[in-house]
């Protein structure tokens, strides 16, 4: 008997769902967007305002996919390592896309208005489209892997050790915060002995790599053997 | 695809609580065989380990001749239907069934489809908004199209009507006669169910009681009836299971094949002897250590 593996058809369908879910996360981004616009509140382009929103929300679909995906698959006799390799797959893909698709709405923008002067130099698609569609894809993807491994802390061990979790992921949001320079500067910087503002993109790249891979190890190893909760 | 289902002196502890201890038994392919056993007993846990929901602390599990726990060649062949609660699920009927069918190699869509007309399941209506019963039809109809060689409901009809209940009973035998499978049906209701059973399976605090043929197992019980004396006299050396006493007349269910000139001696005592039920074995015999 030859193992199908299941890995494409879990990526394509987490995928797939992810996206139906993302359309609608977008839909209210834009309408929140046009209202700003409209009372002048708006001070950046379209992929800048919809970046702090977009991450929220991947840690929100990061903190409701494992345990309810995790039972569903198994229930239907995918292997836990099929289950979490689709699961891996479809995130950066959805995140890519997000990044895209958000981001060929700001291209649009662009081309056809004059948006908002930017609000931060980070995702500045005059400087770089390339560069700033990498950064918004790969932040909000860690994003998703931080909710992720806080699903997974609470599905294997419920609390108080899913707590550690928690955590764990806040550490890893505070790291990518720290690498693109973002939000905790100002509040966390003045307690660090370094200047976020001069780590050069290379290692912000690297160490965000390097922190994800390190996370998406830990939760395989987390559900590697994990007992399926039967609700 | 045939397989067996194989489990080898399996202990499964839960902290310190010993859930299962030492279970052996075999499954052949093509039978359907009731696990019988009161709450507690460890009939989900022990169902649990053959879906690979979890591993045993000790012994093995081979389906197939093979551990199939995160074993891709055995899994998808592996279903387990149990009491789910679906009160969160936003999918629709068509949905669910269509999700089964990508992933149980051999669903079958058209039977699917007209298990949903015969359960009147609403295709498009979202499963948090069925009743229980309608849920459990729904995981019954997904159970039994996805034909898998291993089978398995867990008191899978919880919240069904009769009716409804009767209708899962012979879709189960007329799609097992079409389609032979393993299948393992877990279950309270054993004098609702016991015509179903190829095999019977008693567990009792997690320990296997027994596990025996169907017909076999009722060949072996007996309720003996008569004078008080004459009983007794009778059923010395035999397992007795549970006595009962009115007036002068006594009936004691005893286990334990009865030899046909045994048989013969009680009708010469005037003795009646009756047959004695699944359910009522299974009370007695679960009981028999309190």
């Amino acid at each position: 008997m030859k193992a199908k593996s299941n890995i494409p058809k879990v990526a394509f369908d987490l995928f797939a769902l992810q996206l139906a879910w993302s359309f609608w996360f977008m839909v209210f981004v834009l309408l929140a967007y046009l209202v700003m616009l409209a009372i002048g509140s708006a001070h950046s382009d379209f992929l800048n305002f919809a970046y702090r929103p977009a991450k929220g929300y991947m840690l929100v679909i990061g903190i409701s996919s494992a345990s309810s995906f995790l039972t569903f698959y198994v229930k239907h006799g995918v292997t836990r390592r099929d289950c979490f390799a689709g699961s891996a797959i479809a995130s950066v893909l959805h995140a890519a896309t997000l990044a895209a698709i958000l981001g060929i709405g700001t291209g649009l923008q662009h081309l056809l208005f004059q948006p908002p002067s930017q609000a931060s130099a980070l995702l500045d698609v005059r400087e770089s489209w390339l560069s700033a569609l990498l950064i918004f894809g790969i932040n909000i993807l860690t994003y998703y892997v931080a909710g992720w491994l806080i699903s997974v802390g609470f599905y294997r061990n419920g609390w108080p050790l899913g707590i550690g979790f928690i955590a764990l992921a806040l550490l890893i949001v505070a790291a990518a915060n720290i690498f693109w320079e973002s939000d905790l500067q100002g509040r966390l910087s003045r307690l660090l002995p370094l200047d976020p503002s001069g780590i050069p993109p290379h290692i912000s790249y690297l160490g965000t790599i390097v922190m994800l891979g390190l996370a998406l190890a830990i939760i395989r190893l987390c559900t590697r053997r994990i007992v399926i909760r039967m609700k | 695809m045939r397989l067996d289902v194989e489990v080898n002196g399996v202990t499964l502890k839960y902290g310190a609580f010993e859930a299962l201890h030492n279970i052996s038994f075999r499954l052949e392919s093509g039978k359907i065989c009731g696990l019988v056993g009161r709450n507690g007993a460890g009939k989900t846990s022990l169902l649990s380990l053959l879906a690979s929901f979890r591993e045993p602390t000790a012994g093995s599990i081979r389906i197939g001749g093979e551990d199939p726990f995160e074993n891709a060649r055995i899994m998808p062949h592996v279903t387990f239907v149990y009491a789910e609660d679906l009160r969160g699920e936003t999918e629709n009927v068509q949905g669910m069934l269509e999700a089964a069918k990508r992933y149980r190699p051999h669903f079958d869509s058209g039977y699917a489809e007209e298990l949903a007309q015969r359960f009147e399941l609403p295709m498009n209506k979202p499963v948090h908004e069925l009743s229980r019963g309608m849920q459990s039809a729904l995981n019954v109809t997904i159970g039994l199209a996805s034909r898998s060689p291993v089978t398995i409901f867990d008191e899978a009809y919880l919240g069904m009507d009769a009716p409804t209940r009767e209708l899962f009973y012979r879709e189960l035998l007329d799609d097992q006669a079409r389609h032979p499978r393993t299948v393992i049906l877990s279950t309270h209701l054993v004098s609702e169910m016991d015509y179903l059973f190829d095999e019977v399976i008693i567990l009792h605090k997690g320990k296997l009681v027994l596990h025996e043929g169907y017909e076999d197992l009722i060949g072996k019980g007996a309720s003996v009836t008569g004078p008080s004396k004459a009983v007794d006299e009778f059923v010395k050396g035999m397992k007795q299971l549970h006595a009962q006493q009115l007036g002068d007349t006594k009936s004691v269910v005893v286990y334990g094949k009865i030899a046909d000139e045994t048989r013969l001696a009680a009708r010469e005592r005037q003795l009646d002897i009756g047959p004695v039920s699944l359910q009522d074995l299974f009370i007695h015999l679960t009981s028999e250590e309190e």
